[in-house]
């Protein structure tokens, strides 16, 4: 809540403006044309504006501005409440909402007669990020409306989140962890899938004892499941670059993207870590947990803070962001060689990788035959950067499959089932 | 209806009665006060606040180049009342929406003293104007006729609108205790 004491400066009103305009009118053709009827005209004018002009106008009014929730998702509204307080000698109140950068309102303008004023609007953030909401302009005009007054209040920062979906299918990490999860390995052990049958060993528990293959064999075989274990998943955002028009750029579908496929783990109680690897190097060790899910998005949100001069390096992580065999879905337009040089030395790690190309083709025009040429050329070192990940075993898959959810349909190899809903 | 709408009702009746008084008062064509009229139907349109001054410019084109009688001097203070009452009405329109009459009544009352100043500045210029001039007398009806037309148009506004508006104007009376037991014992509320 922001409750702001305002000092007051006041104007001559458009009342009073008007009435003036219409006096100095009449009297100026009254000197022109010599007609002592229009100095008639003017006389109510004058008088009217002596009376109204003379009243005691406050000096001070509080206006007061309230978000009652701080946290939204994109395009998900939520209210802005304000209120005005002006104490004696305001007559009315005129309010309404400048909204901020990447914001939207219904715009609607609020008028109350009388010294005090509430009411609200409804805001729409278009972007996730750190956005003020806006400011909220308050227009009170004195009690005999010959003046009147405006002031400017902020109103508090909205932190918006991605939007909060979880994407459709995703990927099953090859390497597991030994820890009790959703995931069916090849380790036999205690779990509801089955495995296969091996011999009896003393010590068995006798009801997996399969009796219809025990009667055929001639000796006690018993039902093998397959152990169910958990999965580390790391999700590296690229902000190196940001390309793309505000509100579609690469880092703010990556950061969706991020968002929804990290959803996706967690849903399935997997650990989900984040690396935001772009102008300042920051992460979050892989855990499990909805509330978990809010500390990455609050870490994915500043992706695309704080540019520093500083090359980033994975080699600057600590062993627990980046646990050993954890599955790192990096979401990158591929564009510059650092970001391929971090997944070249993530393989070297022997981590599975999986990287979401951001870059959209679509919309490009060629003009010119040169146009031509150089989108060739353009094409070809993508290709080549494409191919060049694929050989060291890092698939490449473009962000329509994040949305579209066929990720969940990728072999890692050493999966057997894709998880998903 | 709406206070806004009873508003701008009454000051589209003042601003036409003030035009067509000075073309009257005057004897000129009408067309300037029928176009005046016309142009400043753009407040219910919220065209601009100063649309709001055309009947006032208006009036002030047509006095400039009519006659200099008495009629034509009671027909100009009547006309900057009415055109006063037009400019101020508007002027309130912009703020009572979603307001209550009470509210809106209550905004009203607190330009009462300048209008009744306004009109008591008029008729003291007006009269000093024919008396220092020595122009012919004034017919009293000429004066009287555009108040009492913009009194019976909210008389009927206020019968239209079943007192909800400008019957709030006028506080009702107090009654008496001997009023109050008499009732009392008649079983009716007082």
């Amino acid at each position: 809540m922001t409750a702001v004491t305002q000092d007051l400066t006041w104007v001559p009103s458009p009342l009073t403006r008007r009435l003036a305009t219409g006096a100095v009118l009449a009297l100026g053709a009254a000197a022109l044309v010599h007609r002592p009827t229009l100095v008639v005209f003017a006389a109510p004018f004058l008088v009217a504006l002596a009376v109204w002009v003379r009243e005691t106008r406050t000096a001070t009014a509080e206006v007061t501005v309230d978000l009652p929730t701080l946290r939204t998702t994109e395009q998900q509204a939520v209210p802005l409440e304000t209120s005005t307080d002006g104490s004696a000698g305001i007559g009315s109140w005129r309010l309404l909402l400048r909204p901020g950068r990447f914001v939207e309102s219904d715009g609607a303008v609020l008028v109350a007669l009388g010294d005090r004023a509430t009411g609200g609007w409804q805001v729409t953030p278009t972007r996730w990020g750190w956005w003020s909401a806006g400011s909220v302009v308050a227009v009170a005009r004195s009690e005999r409306r010959a003046w009147m007054t405006e002031t400017s209040t902020p109103a508090p920062e909205l932190t918006v989140y991605p939007p909060a979906t979880s994407a459709a299918r995703v990927p099953a990490p090859p390497h597991l962890r030994s820890r009790l999860g959703p995931h069916v390995s090849r380790v036999p052990g205690a779990g509801v899938e089955f495995a296969g049958i091996r011999e009896y060993h003393p010590g068995d528990p006798t009801r997996r004892v399969n009796w219809l293959a025990s009667s055929r064999g001639g000796s006690l075989v018993i039902n093998e499941f397959a152990q169910e274990r958990m999965a580390d998943v790391v999700l590296l955002i690229d902000g190196v670059h940001d390309l793309g028009e505000p509100g579609e750029t690469t880092v703010d579908r990556s950061v969706r993207g991020a968002s929804s496929v990290a959803q996706a783990y967690l849903m399935s109680a997997d650990r989900v870590g984040v690396v935001a690897f772009g102008s300042s190097l920051r992460w979050l060790a892989p855990t499990t947990g909805t509330r978990h899910f809010y500390r990455i998005v609050e870490t994915l949100l500043q992706a695309r803070q704080a540019r520093t001069y500083v090359h980033p390096s994975i080699d600057r992580l600590p062993l627990v962001a980046l646990p050993s065999g954890a599955l790192v879905v990096c979401f990158s337009p591929l564009v510059d060689d650092l970001v391929v040089q971090a997944l070249q030395a993530l393989r070297e790690r022997a981590h599975p990788v999986v990287v979401v190309d951001m870059l959209a083709e679509h919309g490009i025009t060629v003009r010119s035959a040169d146009d031509e040429l150089a989108l060739r050329v353009w094409r070809l070192t993508r290709a080549a950067t494409q191919s060049s990940l694929a050989s060291i075993g890092v698939r490449v898959v473009p962000y329509a499959e994040v949305s579209g959810g066929t990720l969940g349909w990728l072999r890692l190899g050493g999966e057997r089932t894709p998880v998903g809903r | 209806m709406s206070p806004r709408t009873a508003l701008l009702a009454t000051a589209t009746a003042a601003s036409w009665t003030a035009l067509l008084t000075v073309a009257v008062g005057i004897g000129t064509s009408p067309l300037l006060a029928i176009a005046s009229g016309l142009v400043s139907l753009g407040v219910w349109h919220r065209l601009g606040g100063w649309v709001s001054t055309v009947p006032a410019l208006g009036c002030v084109a047509m006095l400039a180049t009519g006659p200099l009688t008495g009629t034509a001097v009671a027909a100009s203070g009547a006309a900057a009342v009415l055109v006063l009452v037009h400019v101020v009405l508007v002027d309130l329109a912009d703020d009572v929406q979603g307001a209550t009459a009470a509210a809106v009544v209550s905004a009203l009352r607190r330009l009462v003293p300048g209008a009744v100043a306004a009109l008591a500045a008029t008729l003291l210029v007006g009269f000093a104007a024919v008396a220092g001039g020595a122009l012919p007398p004034v017919e009293p009806m000429l004066v009287a006729a555009p108040l009492l037309l913009l009194a019976a148009f909210l008389l009927g506004l206020g019968m239209a609108t079943r007192r909800a508006f400008w019957g709030l104007l006028v506080e009702p009376a107090k009654l008496s205790p001997l009023t109050k037991r008499y009732l009392a014992r008649a079983g009716l509320r007082a």
